[in-house]
This record gives structure tokens, sequence and C-alpha cells, in this order.
């Protein structure tokens, strides 16, 4: 497993979810949404809240992406944050 | 319509520091989100039930009332009252598993078996049984928890619960749930694990889960929650967040609506009382009345013998001839037993009560309102009220317990809740705050509610010009004021008990206080909701002061009775109309040494209007002025109506007390006494405009109706509603101006037993033991220093003497003085060495009876004992034979460090040469001045105090104690922004102002404030 809390570019599809994201410049569609949690962080010094997302794509890989509020375009902020090995 | 949800599994602040939000915000929150119902399931608590069946009565809600308990291996449990049953069921295991562990509680293996009926139990949280254990892959053992607590509840009351708080694994953990449920053909059932009613709830939860586990914000900890999500949810967010498990929500509407109500509570429990004989109670209660009203009056004259079958008529039909014979039985004991006891409160209005001897104010004679107290139309439980020797109220509780069985009697709880200090200490602690600097916060906040934290910082100068970085804590004094009166866990009420016809457990648990006794999940304000009467037994400090005194008196004038004191004593009145009042019972306050110096007390009645003048309603209601200016005829006493006359003349046209507004609406708007009350109680209640004036139409017309103009009707009005929210009880006032009166009788006659039992009885009053001392001897009673050959273990009265006792000297101990006064019984000690070699003390025991002058008689050179002691010497050697004595001022030093007052001399008189050299004069000098000369007095400050006055502004009131007495200063708000600093901080002050004479009341108005240095 490796930790790396990169930013990332996504596709949602129509329902909003993720359907897909690009790293290191390879296309990785979600297969399976493997689970999906909220951490508040450090609330007190104005962290925001992040809600966590395990991916299972294709091609294959495990990977956990996490997004916080929403950019200026009304889009959440996604980042990777663990590729599970 | 869309399909609807119920919250299930709630926590409310009565999860101690584990709920965010109070049961109203819950309440409203629910109401909101348009939920049809609502349960709470606090841990181990049903604390919530009857605040929460109020509430949602108010928005139609439906209250269902249930608990999460922990069982012996930690695991939890909810439990949901399905019918009466299972609540009573609920509270016998929540009273089970607080009696096992009062600080854990936990249900013991087994404690389910047979208790079930009623009850619906949800698998819980991850803290729960059979979701632990699917979480850490032990399917097998999970799946034969499920089937064991099936079993125990039964399958149609036994959920497995899903909660999508958004945690990690959730999914996964649903999905066994659900497999599970399918296998063993369970109900599914959804919950939020609720803990704040809505996401911004969240940080105070965090905040309290960080104190609740003594980390800090920045600390991990496994019970500090990951995110947010513990709120109540809508419908259709629960809903999408279970669209996999639509059933599971389902199963909360269906279920909500099979499950009763919180209890109504609406069979009284009065217990039952059994007469000797054979006789009804009824029949008892009424011989006994009639008894006592032959000894108290001699005969039975016609209105009497017709008052007291109207209050008896209303006692039966109201169903609580039971309840006052057991009041009867509990003070005939007491008396029985030699103890003290004086009844206070509404009680006092009642006639019967008089005659039953709970209360010693004659109400027939004073025309007095029974109606005050109890009355068809309220249909209110009765208050009884006794107060009761301090030192005995317990003898009086647990005779109830031994008569009515343990069971069945039970005290009142209280809820601690945050005060400022405590709130800034623990809440500024969690937040990371250096501990040293939220202690010198936390000590500039000694007289505040947390809620007036925000407020006071911009108000109070000794707080703005602390010097302490108050930006800083603004985000802690936000927190503060959140979760002020939140509570943060059970105490015990002082005097309040009930006694029930049914075992307690039944509709209360009933857990174990700090101290032993058991008390009630309810409170004073909750309690009488279960069906149960509340009996204060308080303890009174002021009777066991009186006992004393009266012991002592006795001593010397065995004909001395207390129980018939003449009440026109002219002496004790002169010494009222001196404002002489330092010790005594309700009239001892600043504001109430000036009004009796201003009032021109003649009898009874004057100090009985005293008891209600200084009240903060009254005195915010503009009362007090208006009062005196009749009393002393410089103002007219005039009646808008004839009729208003009898009614209020005694209070020279002021309506003062509330059974006063009672009669009015009796006799001129024709209203019943009952209906008196309770337009009273609204009016002293009333919130908005359109109430109040709904309630003024309505009097005006029946006024009307019975040959009033209607202007002077609406003026009538006007009065009423101006002054129903400041009037005071009549009765407690002539109950407690009684005893007032007798201890300013006792306070003339025999000053030295009165004072030393006022120090023997310490803390009491409104003045420190020094205070005491000082007044003491401002009336001619010589303080005597402790004395290892003649002192007691308490403070004597001797004939113009008091003499500190032992049991004074700081860390001495009970211990130590009775190993001293048993080792003096054998024979006097002979010398300092004699009394080292016979009473096994230590060093610090032994440095402080010196200091305190313990000695004196034996060996008067306290340094050199001092100094043998140090050197570890038996006897003090020759080389100390040249070293002198102590300088006064270092020996009064020394004293107070060691007695904690002055005996021979006040501390000032050894400052006097140098004080009167900078100008600054004693409180004698001011008593001499002429009103309206600039003086500056000093001091040390007594007792600084912001009471309510009517303009919202701040007054400071405090005195300036001296040798010769106290100097009354008050400090209006310019003076106080300006200069008040010290005030609150500085233990003595030099105050430069105009003298200000009232009657004989004087003061000092300040202008400039600031620290005395000595």
């Amino acid at each position: 497993m490796r930790l790396l809390d990169v930013p990332l570019v996504v596709r949602e599809g129509p329902d909003g979810r993720l359907a897909s994201f690009v790293w290191r410049g390879r296309k990785y569609r979600v297969a399976e949404r493997v689970d999906l949690w909220r951490e508040v962080g450090a609330w007190w010094e104005g962290e925001p809240e992040k809600t966590f997302l395990v991916v299972r794509t294709e091609p294959a890989g495990v990977f956990e992406l996490y997004h916080t509020g929403p950019a200026p375009d009304g889009r959440p902020v996604w980042r990777l944050y663990k590729v599970y090995d | 319509m869309e399909p609807g949800f119920v919250h299930l599994h709630v926590h409310s602040a009565y999860s101690f520091l584990d709920g965010g939000s109070t049961v109203r915000e819950l309440v409203a929150q629910a109401a909101e989100l348009g939920l049809p119902a609502l349960a709470v399931t606090d841990h181990h608590n049903v604390s919530a039930a009857v605040e929460l069946r109020r509430a949602a009565q108010e928005v139609g809600l439906k209250p269902l009332i249930g608990a999460e308990v922990t069982l012996d291996s930690g695991a939890h449990l909810v439990l949901l009252a399905r019918t009466a049953g299972g609540y009573a069921n609920l509270c016998r295991l929540l009273s089970e598993a607080w009696q096992r562990d009062r600080l854990a509680p936990r249900l013991r293996p087994g404690a389910l078996d047979g208790c079930c009926e009623g009850l619906v139990a949800l698998s819980g949280c991850r803290r729960g049984e059979i979701p632990a254990l699917l979480l850490q892959g032990r399917y097998r053992e999970a799946r034969e928890a499920a089937a064991r607590l099936a079993f125990l509840f039964g399958r149609e009351n036994f959920y497995l619960e899903l909660q999508q708080t958004l945690l990690p694994r959730s999914r996964a953990l649903n999905a066994l749930l659900a497999e599970l449920a399918e296998r063993l053909d369970l109900g599914l059932i959804a919950t939020n694990n609720v803990h704040y009613a809505r996401k911004e709830g969240f940080p105070r939860h965090d905040l309290l889960t960080c104190v609740r586990t003594h980390t800090t914000l920045d600390d991990v900890h496994g019970e500090r929650p990951l995110n947010a999500e513990n709120y109540l949810k809508s419908a259709k967010a629960m809903r999408s967040l279970f669209r996999a498990y639509p059933e599971a929500c389902d199963a909360t509407v269906r279920l909500a609506g099979e499950c009763d109500p919180v209890p109504a509570f609406d069979r009284p429990l009065i217990p039952r009382f059994t007469p000797p004989g054979g006789e009804t109670s009824v029949a008892f209660l009424r011989r006994l009345v009639y008894d006592g009203a032959r000894s108290r009056y001699g005969r039975v004259a016609p209105p009497l013998a017709a008052r007291l079958d109207h209050e008896l008529d209303l006692i039966t039909r109201l169903g609580f001839a039971d309840y006052f014979l057991v009041v009867w039985d509990v003070v005939r004991f007491a008396r029985a037993k030699g103890i003290r006891l004086a009844g206070r409160g509404s009680a006092a209005d009642s006639a019967v009560c008089y005659c039953l001897g709970f209360t010693e104010v004659d109400s027939f004679g004073r025309g007095l309102l029974f109606e005050r107290f109890l009355s068809l139309e309220r249909a209110q439980k009765p208050d009884i009220d006794v107060d009761f020797d301090a030192r005995r109220r317990d003898e009086v509780a647990a005779y109830l317990y031994q008569k009515y069985g343990a069971e069945r009697v039970g005290s009142v709880c209280t809820f601690q809740t945050f005060q400022a200090r405590s709130a800034i200490r623990e809440l500024g602690q969690a937040m990371g705050f250096d501990p040293v600097g939220l202690d010198r916060l936390a000590k500039l906040f000694p007289y505040f509610g947390a809620q007036d934290l925000t407020a006071a910082l911009t108000r109070l100068p000794e707080l703005r010009e602390s010097g302490l970085p108050m930006a800083r804590y603004a985000r802690l004094f936000e927190f503060c004021q959140e979760l002020a009166n939140f509570p943060r866990f059970y105490g015990t009420h002082l005097g309040g008990l009930v006694v029930s016809r049914e075992p307690l457990h039944t509709v209360t648990p009933l857990i174990p206080s700090a101290k032993g006794p058991l008390i009630t999940q309810f409170d004073k304000d909750s309690i009488e909701d279960l069906g149960l009467i509340k009996l204060d037994l308080l303890s009174l400090r002021t009777l066991s002061a009186v006992e004393d005194a009266v012991a002592a008196i006795r001593a010397r004038d065995p004909h001395f009775d207390y129980d018939r004191l003449p009440l026109a004593d002219r002496p004790t009145y002169a010494q009222l109309r001196r404002g002489e009042t330092i010790g005594l019972f309700q009239l001892e306050s600043p504001a109430q040494r000036a009004l009796q110096a201003r009032l021109g007390a003649t009898g009874i009645e004057d100090v009985v209007a005293s008891v209600a003048l200084i009240r903060p309603g009254p005195i915010e209601g503009n009362l007090v002025e208006p009062f005196i200016r009749r009393r002393l005829g410089q103002e007219s006493v005039t009646y808008l109506d004839p009729r208003l006359e009898p009614i209020l003349a005694k209070t020279y046209g002021v309506v003062l007390f509330q059974e006063q507004v009672i009669e009015i609406a009796t006799v001129l708007a024709g209203f019943t006494p009952g209906e008196s009350d309770r337009l009273r109680k609204v009016m002293t209640h009333a919130r908005s405009r359109q109430e109040m004036a709904a309630i003024g139409e309505e009097f005006v017309a029946r006024t009307v109706r019975n040959g009033v103009a209607p202007e002077v009707a609406q003026e009538i009005f006007g009065y009423l509603a101006g002054y129903a929210g400041y009037g005071f009880c009549e009765a407690h006032a002539a109950a407690f101006g009684t005893t007032a009166y007798k201890t300013a009788y006792l306070s003339c006659h025999y000053p030295a037993q009165f004072f030393a039992a006022l120090l023997n009885n310490q803390p009491m009053g409104f003045y420190p033991p020094n205070t005491l001392c000082m007044e003491a001897r401002r009336r001619g009673i010589a303080l005597l220093p402790p004395d290892v050959n003649a002192s007691s273990a308490g403070f004597t009265a001797g004939d113009k003497t008091i003499r500190v006792g032992l049991k004074g000297v700081k860390d001495l101990g009970e211990a130590a003085v009775q190993a001293l006064l048993a080792a003096r019984r054998e024979r006097p000690f002979a010398s300092w060495p004699d009394f080292r070699r016979r009473v096994p003390l230590n060093r610090g025991q032994h440095e402080n009876l010196i200091a305190a002058g313990a000695f004196d008689s034996l060996y008067p050179n306290r340094r050199q004992l001092l100094w043998t002691l140090a050197l570890g010497e038996e006897e003090v050697p020759a080389s100390l034979a040249g070293l002198a004595d102590f300088p006064p001022r270092e020996k009064a030093l020394l004293e107070y460090s060691a007695l904690g007052l002055n005996v021979e001399d006040h501390f000032l008189s050894h400052y006097r040469p140098a004080l009167r050299a900078k100008g600054i004069l004693s409180s004698r000098q001011v008593t001499r001045a002429r009103p309206g000369t600039l003086v500056t007095v000093g001091g040390l400050v007594i007792r600084p105090h912001r009471p309510p006055v009517r303009s919202g502004r701040i007054v400071v009131f405090f005195s300036l104690e001296d040798e010769f007495g106290l100097t009354d200063v008050t400090v209006f708000e310019p003076v106080y922004q300006r200069c008040g600093k010290a005030v609150f901080t500085e233990p003595a002050l030099a105050v430069k102002g105009r003298v200000d004479q009232r009657g004989n009341a004087r003061s000092v108005i300040a202008h400039e404030i600031s620290p005395l240095s000595l």
C-alpha cells in the first residue's frame, strides 16, 4: 500500500457518482465501490470534512480516494489518497 | 405521501457527556422534520422521559422512551419500552445495573431473564455484541448471540439494528446483519445512533467526548466520533441511506406505532397511612386537626371550624389525606426525638398544617388564603417543606426509610451542570489550553453560570482588564455558553424525598448517591409527573444554631422557653431599628441592614414584610421605597376601591404578597379563590403580551360586572400586572419572619450564646466567621483565644465571653481534638512539655496550636515555642530565653492563618496609625461624619455582589470591615466601569466617596476605588 495524497482528475457518471479517474496518464474505470465513509478531520482547525471512497477498478487495482467540499466550479475536489498493491 | 421514518436510537444530553443536544432541541428538530414520533434512549437512564413527554405533547409528536444499556461483557444493547410494564421492567433493570456500580453501571449476566416483558431490544451500535462480533469476522458467535437475544425477548421484540453513519465498513456490516436476519428470520431496523439534533451539533458532542475520555481535541481516542453523521436526519435522507433495506425503515414506523408513548403516570402513588384502631385516614386526620386546633386556640369557634372543615374537605376530595398523615407522622417523630423543626413555604397558608404542627404560622389568625397552598381548580400536589436542625435531618429521613421500606422511599436527584468555572476548566482542557492559564481565567468567574460568560466579559471590568488573552478563548467561551446547564451527572437534592405507595423502581430507576442513599433519576421539576409527591425535609443550619444557643442559655436559665418568646420585645425591635442584624436569619445582608435601619420596625409584621421586601422581585419592581415611605407616614396610603383596604392595609396599600393578588381577584372580580390563584400563576409566569392582555380583559370584564368603573378596573389590573411577578408568599414570609425575629431576640438578650452558636455552625449565613467575631466584639463580647486547658471542641459562651474552640484550629481534626480532651479529662496540662508528652500531634498541628495562642496560658512566648519545635527540643532551651515574642501585627497574621479569624483584635487595628496618617477613616468615623461629606474609608472587602436592579444597570454592593464594624459601600456603574476592577480581586480596599444617610442607614457612595496597601 502506498500513501500518495495527490490531486486527481475524475469523471462522474450521470448519477453524479465517481465513474473513472486518470492516474499517471492511465484511465481507471470504477468497477465496484468497496467502501465509503466520511471523516471530519481537525474541525477545530478549520479542516474540511472528507468523504473517502475505496474502489476496485479496471484495469485491476484498489484505490482509496477522497473528496472535500466543492471547488469554485461547484464540483468536489478529489485526491488520490492510497493505492493498494 | 412519502414513507416515513422514526428515530429509535437517540441520545440526549442525559447521556452525560455523550449527548450534544437537549431533549427540547431534539424534539424541536424532529418536529421540524415532520417525524411522527421520537424515542430517547440514553445511556442507562430514562431521565429524559418527563421532559420528552411534555415537549413532544407541545408539538404533537409521539414520545417513546428506552435506554442503551451496557451488558457485563461491555456490549451495548438498546431497550425500548413497548408498554407501561416494559417501562417498569426497564426501571428495574437500570436500578440493578446502577446499584452494582454507580460510576459504571452494567447489567449482570442473567439480569434480563424474566425482565423482558414489554421491552423491545435493538442490537445496538458497533459496540453491540452482534455487530462487534461480525466486524471481527466471528459470524458463528454473532449468530448464536442473535439467536439467544431473540429467544430472550421473543422474535417479534428483537431487531438487528442497521446503521449507516458513513463509517468504514458500514456497508459490509449491514450486509452481514441483513444476512443474519434472513437466516434467523429476524426483523431489521434502521437507526442513526443520534447524538445531536443537527449536524452543527457535532463539535459540542466531540468536545464532550474529549471531556468524558480525558483527552484533548488533538488526541486520538477510540470513542471520538469519526464524522458528523449522528444527527436527526430526515425520513427522506434515512430512506436514501437505506435504499437497499426499505423494510428496515418501514420497521421504525411500525414499531413506533406499536409502542405505547412514555407512560402518563396518572395514578397517584401517595403512600397509604394506616391509622391506629381501624379508623379511616380521613377520620383520623380530622380528629388530629381538631385536637391540634384545641391545643393551639383553646376552643374551636365556628369561624375556625368552618375554615378547618373547608381545608379538610379539599384535602379529602383531592385524595391527600394519607399524605398529610405521612407528614404528621414525620413531624411527630422529630418532635418526640427533640429535633428542632420549622415549616416553611405555602404550607403555612394552611390552618390544618398549623394545627398539625407543621408550621408556626397562625394562618387563620392572619387571614391567609388556603388556596395559595391547595386548590381544587389547580389540583396541584401539596408542597410541604419542613426545615430541620441540619445535624439531625438525616435521622428524620431514616425514619421514613424504616417506616415505609427502602424500596418505597428515595431522595430526589439533581443534575450537576456546567458552571462558568467548571466549563472553562473542563472544556478548556479538552481544547488543549494551558491548565495554568485556564485556572487563572476560571478564578475570574466565581459568580456566573456558564450562560452568562460572554456578556460578563464585556460588562465586567475585572474581566476586561485581567490581562488574559480573551480573544484566544473566544471559541471556548462559545462552547461554555452552548453547554451551560447541560447535565454532567446526578447529584442529591438537599431535602427532597419521595415516598411511594408502590415500589419506586416501577416508576423510576433508583441509583446510589455518592453518600449511599438511593436517588431517583428525575429531579424536582419532573418527579411529580410520575404521580409521586415530594416531601421536602430540609437541613437548616439556623435551627442548629438556635438549638445550640438555647442549650447554652438553658444551662444558665432552665426556664428559658424559645417556643414562647415574647413577639413584642422592645429592646429587640430597638436593635433592629439600629440596623444591628449581623448573624440574624434572613435579616443580615447589607440591604436588610439598611432596610431595618430605615423601616422603624415595632412589631412582628414589620419583620414579616422585611423578609418579603428584600428579594430580587420587589427590588426590581421598585416596591421597597413606596413601602418604606408609607410605613413611615411620608406618603399617604390611598385605595382605588374601598374593598381593597382590608386586603392591602397591612402592607400600606402596596401589593406585596401573592395572597393579596388572589384576594383582590376574588373580592373585586368574583373569581373563586382557586381561579384567582391560577390567575396569579399565569400573571407571574406570563411571557407574552397577548397572554397578559387576555387575562387583563377577563379580569376587567368581571370586575366591571361587580360594580367597578372600567377605568378603575383597568388601573387595578395594571397594579396587579406590575406587582404579581414580584409578589412573595405571605405564609412563607411569616414562617421565616418568625424565625428571623426569634434570632433577633436571642442576639439581643443572649449575644454570647447566640454568636458562639453561629460560629459553631459555620458555614452559614452571609458573613465569614471573622466578621461575626468582629460583631461580637463590637457588642461587648470578649473573644478569648483557644486554650488547651480551657477550650472545648467548639466555641463556648461565658457570661460576656466567647472562648474559641479547638476544632477551629487549622488541620487539628476531630481525632486530635478528642485525644486532647481525653488527656485533659485525666488532669489539666501542667506545662507545654507535659502537653507534648501526653497528646501525640504532628508538627503542623502543633505549630497551628502555638500560632493560635492555645498555649498562651502555659507559656506566652509563641515565637520561642515555634523555635523549640523547629529545633526538635522537648523544652524551651535556655539559648532562646532572650528571644522576644512576635510583635502584635505578626501575631495577628499567624493567628489568622491558624484560625481563619482574629481573636482579640481585628487585623486592621494594627494598621490604624498608618491608615490615619494616610487620611483613611474607620467605619466608626464614617458613622459620625455628616451626610454628604466626602470621605475615604478602608477595610477588608466583605461579600461584594451585583444583585439585579430595575434599571438593568450594574450596581455593586459590598462592605468594608475594620475593627469597629462595617461600612456599606454602593458603587454605581460608571464608577464600577472606571475603577471597579479591584472590588472582586483585592482583599482590602480604600474607597473615596460621599456619605449617604437614609433613616438610620448609612453608606458610602463610591467615587474612587483602589487597593488598600497595608
